[in-house]
């Protein structure tokens, strides 16, 4: 009876020990692993991208974020006492880089690139992960060729540094090298990570649909795992609403984004993705509280333009002139530092205001990060400055991949109309009303109202249209 | 050890893919977005004083000029800002808390000063000053509190410094201001800023006390208000940490945590004194002093797992120091439950053992091998003897191990967070098999000695008694630790 006894122990130990086997909480030194709600991992990669989690496991956050500072100075003490660890100098970057994506502290990405450094210093050798934290670093600063450096060491072969490379690649622009990297991954390390590296390249070379799918899942898998931080369920949610918001699917796109909200309160992305759903609407007074709710946390330049945009709509001209004058020096601040931010360019071309310095910082950027949405950016602002030739070449590298964004074919429609390419406009703004008939809170309009010139005999989507037949 | 590995670079890897999607980390203006705040506390026999900083990078700075702004030339001049400072200071006021005795008190803005330093590319920065002053006698006054609400969600340094002037205080702050009053701030990198939004100190300290006065107690300001503190920090727990693994060092560590748990076994509150009591007091062998060892060895493993994952599961809600207690009531009540229990029934067969004589007897009349049945006429009926002994052993044994060793706590929670869990469970078991060598160790002596004790030619009147003197000791030694977990802890 008692060798039972004993092996009954033996196998509660034993189940005790391997149940928390999801751990991203192993690398946090700071979470759970919360039984009973594992094996819907599996389960859950069939699901219906469209299918609505239950209530009660989204209910389930772990807000591990409430103690991130209390876990660093933990670290900071340790390394402080033990200045030659290794391990502790790379648990200590781990920590400032999710605190950097938490509450977005530029002083974080610097800590953690010192700490990475550091550790990579005393262990130069079986430290992939100080070399991932340290990339990880560099390309939060947008240092993309820096970041690839670290990673392009022969020796650093594992699945992860494989989706990592991935991924700055897709920055970069190389949707080629992209390819034969993310082909490279075999089926069996397929995890959240890779399939949201997967589902970006998928967004971006045409593929919305597919995307969507792949992020959903990506995303429930996730959410099965309750030890997962907060911020990054969050970041997942927030990405299954931006994908939402480029099929038009703005009802999820919305839920998804309050989703994000209830794990993780302030996802500074989360905000901006719903101030722009807000406006692309029209619901003035909703992008506005979202916008505001977000600057308070930080004045970035996108969410800003949807501010001073909600403003103007409302008729608060006073308010939208002092939101365009802290977009000012916003602007101001970057020029000073030598930073080239697009969404800035972005803001200047769509308001017709300082065109010639939005093609500046779009050039510059193109240098640094040529992706599609570099390219699309210099279009647009190109145009905006009557380089007609150039836009068109940007326009032309911005959709080489057949992207599902309503917005890039929008412009590279606009681009073909001046340029006399009848045809390739109609084609070009039937697929940007077509893919999001709401798309933007003014270009939308605006596609429907060229095509009506151009092809009067057919009728195009509009939102009211779309919206009576959900 | 490969597949946790994986598993760190997998939630690195995570981490790093939702890097893309966040802003720019130089081209946000967070840097010049911050808001910082210093507070210094300054106590005196007739009232308090606060003085008070707020210190405004580029953008809070240029969004409260834009507001002063009357003339729209971008710059705050001083007949545009004769009101800011006053009004500002009011709104800072209403965001401050300060508590004695945890009554609120009122403080009064007695003098605001504004100025505006240059930032980054000649844009200005905002320094505001506000002195506050709260009037009030502080002679029988014990505590004080105070609170800065100010702009919660805003990042930047917060600073508390307090100094007193003819009034003793004690508690934990600086009285000197690191960045001397937001002015210089410290450029160590791998330090995070300070958060000091609240503090609370003991005002004479040493009025309600017969002890003597001792000098003010002003200690450093500790940025590391660690968990770990108070914790145990031993040689065991430092093996985890170690920096160079090879065979030899592994082995070492391993020895080690073996050594480190069999002196741990010998440390009061690991069941020693119950595997006596029970040994000496029933018709124990060696094969039961292994197995209540065992169990205890097996509960206490277990123990320290279920805790690590509590620990790590219940984090945001409950500090683990908290569990401890609690533990321990639970295992006082359940040795005394046993002890109870063994005292009644030992007792009860005292009373009633001539029947027992008689069946104990007879049984053990066909069993060549034995030759003590006179002995055990002692003991209670032998069915009840075989269904108490393997329970009550195995609820014996649960109770002694119940209680997880901090150390060996930390070390697997240190173990998880350094990613090192194959090593911490090594170290972790190597612990508990000392552990479990050295109480079935005692176990196996105690059952030798009584054996040897009862093969004396004399015979002691008492030891027919002994059973239930041992259980009586079992059920005193439960109530000990129920009683001493209830006392010592703060739910009193």
């Amino acid at each position: 009876m008692h060798l039972r006894i004993l092996w009954l122990l033996a196998l509660t130990s034993l189940l005790v020990l391997l149940r928390p086997s999801n751990t991203e909480a192993l690398s946090l030194g700071y979470t759970n692993g919360k039984f009973g709600i594992y094996s819907s991992a599996v389960q859950l990669l069939t699901v219906n991208s469209r299918q609505i989690l239950p209530g009660k496991q989204s209910d389930l956050v772990f807000p591990d974020y409430l103690q991130r500072s209390h876990i660093i100075s933990v670290y900071e003490e340790k390394v402080a006492q033990s200045p030659d660890s290794s391990i502790f100098l790379r648990l200590l970057a781990d920590q400032y880089l999710r605190r950097f994506r938490e509450i977005a502290d530029v002083e974080d990405v610097l800590r953690a690139e010192q700490a990475a450094r550091r550790s990579l210093a005393l262990q130069p050798r079986h430290n992939q992960v100080s070399s991932m934290l340290l990339a990880s670093a560099l390309l939060s600063q947008h240092q993309f060729r820096a970041a690839l450096d670290v990673l392009n060491n022969p020796s650093l072969n594992n699945p992860n540094i494989v989706s990592l490379r991935a991924s700055i690649q897709m920055e970069l622009g190389n949707y080629e090298t992209t390819h034969q990297l993310l082909q490279n991954l075999a089926e069996e390390e397929s995890n959240s990570g890779h399939n949201a590296v997967v589902a970006r390249y998928l967004e971006l070379t045409g593929n919305l649909a597919l995307a969507r799918q792949l992020l959903d899942e990506a995303m429930q898998e996730m959410d099965s795992f309750y030890t997962t931080s907060a911020e990054t369920r969050a970041w997942f949610h927030v990405r299954a609403g931006d994908l939402a918001f480029a099929a038009g699917d703005f009802a999820l796109s919305e839920q998804r984004y309050r989703e994000a909200f209830d794990l993780f309160p302030r996802h500074l992305a989360a905000f901006t993705g719903l101030a722009r759903l807000y406006a692309a609407q029209h619901r003035w007074q909703d992008a506005l509280n979202t916008a505001n709710q977000g600057i308070e946390l930080m004045p970035q330049v996108e969410t800003l333009g949807y501010k001073a945009d909600a403003q103007v709509a409302l008729g608060d001209q006073k308010g939208a002139t002092e939101t365009e004058d802290l977009i000012g020096v916003v602007a101001y601040l970057s020029k000073v530092k030598g930073i080239y931010d697009r969404a800035l360019a972005v803001y200047y071309t769509e308001h017709g205001i300082h065109l010639t310095e939005a093609l500046q910082i779009a050039r510059s950027e193109v240098a640094v990060r040529d992706d599609v949405y570099a390219e699309d950016t210099l279009a647009w602002a190109a145009a905006a400055n009557g380089q007609w030739q150039e836009a068109q070449r940007a326009a032309q590298r911005a959709t080489r991949f057949g992207t599902e964004d309503a917005l890039l074919q929008f412009h590279a429609g606009m681009i073909a109309l001046h340029l006399g390419n009848r045809e390739e406009a109609i084609k070009r703004l039937t697929q940007a009303v077509s893919l999001n008939p709401q798309f933007h809170h003014k270009y939308a309009d605006e596609a429907r109202q060229v095509l009506a010139n151009l092809v009067p005999s057919v009728s195009f989507p509009t939102a009211n249209a779309i919206g009576s037949s959900l | 050890m490969k597949k946790l590995l994986h598993c760190l670079a997998w939630s690195t890897a995570i981490i790093a893919i939702c890097l893309f999607w966040m802003p720019r980390a130089d081209a946000h203006p967070l840097g010049n977005f911050t808001i910082n705040h210093y507070a210094g506390v300054q106590v005196a026999p007739d009232g308090v004083g606060i003085d008070y900083v707020l210190d405004m990078a580029e953008i809070p700075a240029f969004q409260e000029i834009n507001h002063l702004d009357t003339n729209r030339d971008r710059k705050a001049e001083p007949i545009e800002t004769v009101q800011y400072p006053n009004q500002k200071c009011q709104e800072v006021n209403s965001h401050l808390e300060l508590l004695i005795n945890k009554q609120p008190l009122a403080l009064s803005l007695i003098k605001s000063t504004v100025e505006f330093p240059p930032g980054v590319g000649g844009l200005s920065t905002l320094r505001l000053s506000c002195n506050f002053q709260a009037p009030t006698e502080l002679v029988g006054a014990n505590e004080l509190i105070f609170e800065d609400q100010f702009y919660p969600q805003r990042l930047g340094w917060r600073e508390i410094t307090v100094a007193a002037n003819g009034v003793p205080i004690q508690g934990d702050f600086t009285s000197l201001s690191i960045t001397n009053r937001l002015r210089d701030y410290p450029t160590e990198l791998l330090s995070s800023p300070l958060d000091q939004r609240r503090i609370s100190f003991q005002l004479n300290p040493y009025l309600t006390s017969s002890e003597q006065a001792p000098p003010p107690s002003v200690k450093s300001s500790s940025r590391l208000d660690n968990a770990l503190i108070g914790r145990s920090n031993d040689v065991f727990t430092n093996l985890i940490t170690q920096e160079k693994h090879n065979f030899w060092t592994i082995l070492i560590a391993l020895a080690i945590a073996f050594f480190w748990g069999g002196l741990h076994a010998l440390s009061p509150g690991h069941g020693k004194t119950i595997v006596g009591a029970y040994l000496v007091g029933s018709r124990s062998n060696a094969q039961q002093a292994v197995f209540l060892g065992l169990i205890i060895t097996i509960t206490h493993t277990a123990g320290i797992f279920a805790l690590g994952l509590v620990t790590l599961g219940t984090s945001q809600f409950i500090l683990t120091e908290q569990l401890y207690p609690w533990l321990s009531v639970l295992s006082g009540m359940l040795v005394t439950i046993i002890g109870l229990n063994l005292f009644i029934s030992r007792l009860q067969g005292t009373q009633v053992s001539h029947s027992h004589d008689h069946v104990h007897s007879h049984q053990h009349s066909h069993d060549l091998h034995h030759h003590h049945n006179h002995e055990h006429s002692h003991l209670p009926p032998d069915g009840d003897v075989s269904s108490m002994k393997w329970s009550s052993l195995l609820a014996l044994g649960i109770s002694g191990g119940l209680l997880p060793c901090p150390s060996a706590l930390v070390v697997l929670l240190s173990a998880i967070a350094m990613g090192r869990v194959g090593f911490g469970l090594a170290l972790v078991s190597a612990f508990s098999l000392g552990l479990a060598a050295v109480l079935t160790g005692i176990g196996l002596i105690l059952v030798y000695a009584k054996d040897r004790f009862e093969h004396l030619p004399f015979q002691i009147p008492r030891i027919k008694m002994l059973p239930v003197a041992s259980a009586l000791c079992i059920t005193l030694i439960g109530l000990g630790i129920t009683s001493q977990a209830l006392l010592a802890h703060p739910w009193n």
